[in-house]
């Protein structure tokens, strides 16, 4: 293995490690709500057991050994050895937040992770002291049934599939021989490449329940068959039932393994309480190991193939339909919606359902909550929702800082709530569903809602608005995202100075996104982010002027008419035009980008409607829709206001994509 | 016979200059025509001529005559635009750079490439990394990440006959 191998490993440790920690987040705060749940519990093992492993073989020694001692715990309270206490709970998060900051803290260097890991271990130590007399109890029970060993086969058959999941052959083995002693791996023929089979003898004083713990990481990679209840290493005989199971394994292999984990797997549902929620959780948690991860880069150059692939493809449907290539047009055709269908898949790998962020929130809500002594339900819908990936990890940002002012701002204190009339613990609730080809995120209070007339008070006072202006609630609900305004009245740790609203501001608009927020007085508040579903692939209107050609979001085009330049030109100085009725400000392109050249008589005026704001846009000429993919456009032209990116047409031509939101701000700052 | 080291440089012509650059550097030269016209982009820095497709992305193309203080293209002359991954701030970039003619591809052998004296401290010397003469012309090797994360404009013209200026008076004693 070289340098380069073990990095890109690491790399993939570090991924795999952050996805169980978080799982086991949102397993612990489960845990929280039902603390007798055993398959919860064993979950947990399971996870600390796997991060054990792998962050042993990167090297994570740290790592490896507080997961060594948590497991420890957890095994004592499946073993009802121990009770599980909010106490071990919350020392549980501590340990997930402390191994989260080693993964960061490779070779251990921070002093306050030192520290921090020192008190845990301190802290697991005791724990295990304290109940070391009960555990000794179990170990007695081990003993009586000293005399009874038994054998059992194990074929194990290994192919790419686990060595992809990184679950380590040796580590497997391992775990067996701390139930009982090994007492032969012997290889088995195979018939593909990537795989491998093995069957290993175990003998010990174990139960089947045991020997299904220990492979629990390879179940279902594993045939397991109890030979005798005796030692058969002791016999002549041995070698002959060797033969005679082999001989059977050869025909139930690939018929009976799955119809065997499962009937195996059928007495543990049994004992599963009746929890939906939990069961739904599990599923989910292993749904996700379930899915492969991939280097966000590779899908970025996979991204970069498919828009080149379109491009050429658009360019051999436009020069073959010019030069009369009829024969091949069919074959140009269907490579034509062939390589649509490609991007609509491409797309798709890049989705992320929302739910994957509802761990964290989740944590936040509770430590949140708890230390403002406030008492609240965290609810959830529509979090199948899917976001493309750049679009969950900007849009991450601003969701916490909305959650943390709901939390601090929004949910009242239990006794002012009863005070209210309300139930005592606060409802906040995130809310995801598609429409269109929009994504709207809500989260929602049912707090005390904004304060109209302190907001328009502040306003004043901090000269945002005029004494006497006549402003709709939702303009003055929008001022709370101007910088440097707060409505709290007092400033607190968790959502500070009010700097939090216009940065989630500033964040959204960044996604081309929008936010609106409604709100009633004592019923609560409810944000709406509205975002495009991908980033990456926009529908826009293709105008041009000039030379120049332009692409303008269509999601923001109202209407389209034209007027003659001449009478444009008269209005350039009033910077608004007259459009049924109405004074609307705009912007001629060939005005804003110094354009020369032959000019039209009558220049196409698009209406955008952007916030709620009108303007007008005037171009030579609409030449189109446009499916865009997005471009950057490199750090050297970057310091463009007006122009956020770029696209290549089919013809290879180039177009640039208008920043409807900049040049909005632009022309309503100027008005006023 | 072939202990030295070599390598493959591009040569390509700017005005009457000759420069070369190392091949592992280009990706490709694109000869612009009807549909690979570079697209002007307003409101640029002056020694961007706009924009072109490059294999589906968009990239900038630095007009290298602006950039070096040199008459700039008239309309209509021919030009090409050569395509190169650069090393910039540790991030590699792809970027265009306008030339008038690809020349050849020359091997050239690292003993052959001459240091460039301290020529005067007017000017940067680290836009060039070193000069070879052949033929009786000089060929400048240009450090093209410094020469192109600068937004100064070089004046081309005043810093290469220093250069050749000191290196003939250095090399005519021996």
């Amino acid at each position: 293995m070289s340098v380069n191998d073990i990095s890109k490993f690491k790399t993939l440790f570090i991924e795999e490690a952050t996805t169980l920690l978080n799982s086991m987040e949102s397993i612990i705060l489960q845990l929280e709500e039902n603390p007798k749940n055993m398959d919860l519990i064993q979950e947990v093992f399971r996870v600390m057991h796997t991060i054990k492993g792998v962050s042993g073989m990167y090297g994570y020694t740290a790592m490896s050994e507080l997961t060594h001692n948590a497991e420890n715990i957890y095994d004592l309270i499946r073993n009802d050895s121990i009770e599980l206490t909010q106490e071990i709970l919350d020392q549980t998060l501590i340990i997930v937040d402390q191994l989260f900051a080693l993964i960061k803290d490779e070779h251990f260097e921070k002093k306050e992770n030192q520290q921090k890991q020192t008190e845990l271990h301190n802290w697991c130590n005791q724990i295990i002291i304290n109940n070391k007399n009960r555990t000794k109890k179990v170990q007695l029970k081990k003993l009586v049934r000293e005399d009874s060993l038994v054998t059992y086969n194990v074929i194990f058959h290994t192919h790419q599939s686990i060595i992809d999941r990184r679950i380590n052959v040796f580590y497997t083995i391992k775990d067996l021989a701390e139930i009982g002693e090994i007492k032969s791996i012997n290889a088995l023929p195979v018939d593909g490449e990537d795989e491998e089979r093995w069957s290993i003898f175990v003998v010990g004083n174990f139960t089947q329940l045991d020997i299904e713990d220990a492979l629990m990481f390879v179940f279902e990679y594993c045939i397991i068959r109890k030979v005798a209840d005796f030692d058969v290493f002791n016999t002549e005989e041995m070698a002959k039932i060797q033969k005679e199971l082999l001989l059977e394994e050869e025909t139930h292999l690939s018929t009976t393994n799955n119809e065997k984990s499962d009937s195996n797997n059928k007495p543990k549902v049994k004992t599963e309480t009746k929890l939906n929620n939990t069961e739904s959780m599990i599923a989910s948690i292993r749904q996700n190991m379930n899915r492969i991860s991939v280097d966000s880069e590779k899908l970025d150059y996979l991204m970069y193939l498919v828009s080149e692939f379109i491009t050429t493809s658009s360019q051999l449907n436009l020069s073959s339909k010019e030069k009369g290539f009829e024969s091949i047009r069919p074959q140009i055709e269907k490579l034509d919606r062939l390589s649509k269908q490609f991007r609509n898949n491409a797309l798709e790998i890049r989705l992320i359902p929302i739910r994957d962020m509802v761990p964290k929130f989740n944590r936040l809500v509770r430590d949140i909550s708890n230390s403002l002594g406030k008492e609240i339900e965290f609810a959830t819908e529509g979090m199948e929702t899917e976001l493309d990936k750049s679009s969950i990890d900007l849009v991450a940002e601003p969701l916490v800082h909305m959650l943390r002012n709901a939390l601090d701002h929004g949910i009242e204190l239990p006794e002012d709530r009863i005070a209210a009339g309300k139930d005592a613990k606060g409802t906040i609730k995130l809310k995801a569903y598609n429409s269109g080809n929009n994504i709207f995120i809500e989260i929602s209070d049912d707090g005390k809602g904004l304060n109209r007339e302190s907001i328009i008070k502040k306003a004043i006072s901090k000269g945002l608005i005029n004494k006497g202006d006549n402003l709709s609630d939702k303009d003055i609900y929008k001022l709370i995202c101007e910088p440097g305004f707060s409505t709290a009245s007092e400033v607190t740790a968790i959502s500070g100075r009010g700097v939090g609203m216009d940065v989630v501001k500033q964040k959204i608009a960044e996604m081309r996104g929008e936010l609106e927020i409604t709100s009633i007085i004592g019923k609560g508040t409810t944000f709406t982010i509205k975002l495009q579903q991908s980033i990456a692939i926009l529908d826009t209107l293709l105008v041009r002027s000039g030379k120049m050609k332009f692409l303008l979001p269509l999601s923001d085009v109202e209407i389209c008419a034209q007027m003659h330049y001449e009478n444009v030109e008269k209005r350039l100085k009033h910077a608004t035009v007259d459009f049924e009725e109405e004074l609307i400000p705009f912007v001629s392109l060939r005005n804003l980008f110094d354009i020369n050249g032959d000019q039209n008589k009558m220049a196409k005026m698009i209406m955008i409607k952007k916030n709620n704001n009108k303007f007008a846009i005037f171009a030579d000429e609409i030449l189109g829709q446009h499916q865009a993919v997005l471009k950057p456009m490199g750090e050297l032209v970057k310091s463009h206001e007006e122009i956020s990116a770029a696209s290549v047409l089919g013809n290879g031509e180039v177009a640039f994509l208008l920043d409807t939101n900049s040049i909005n701000q632009n022309l309503y700052s100027k008005a006023i | 016979m072939d202990t030295k080291s070599k390598e493959s440089y591009l040569l390509f012509r700017l005005h009457d200059e000759l420069f070369a650059v190392s091949v592992h550097k280009v990706l490709e030269i694109i000869e612009t025509g009807e549909e690979h016209s570079i697209t002007n982009l307003p409101k640029a820095p002056e020694s961007i001529s706009g924009v072109v497709n490059f294999r589906g992305n968009v990239i900038p193309v630095v007009n290298t005559r602006l950039k070096f203080d040199l008459e700039d293209y008239n309309e209509g002359e021919k030009f090409v635009v050569i395509v190169l991954s650069l090393n910039i701030n540790n991030q590699e970039q792809i970027i265009g750079a306008q030339s008038d003619k690809v020349v050849d591809v020359i091997e050239i052998v690292d003993e052959e490439i001459k240091p460039v004296p301290d020529v005067s401290q007017s000017y940067n010397s680290d836009y060039i990394q070193g000069v070879i003469h052949r033929n009786g012309k000089f060929i400048m090797l240009l450090n093209l990440e410094d020469v192109m994360a600068t937004q100064e404009i070089i004046e081309l013209k005043k810093l290469s006959s220093e250069v050749k200026e000191n290196i003939e008076t250095e090399t005519q004693p021996s």
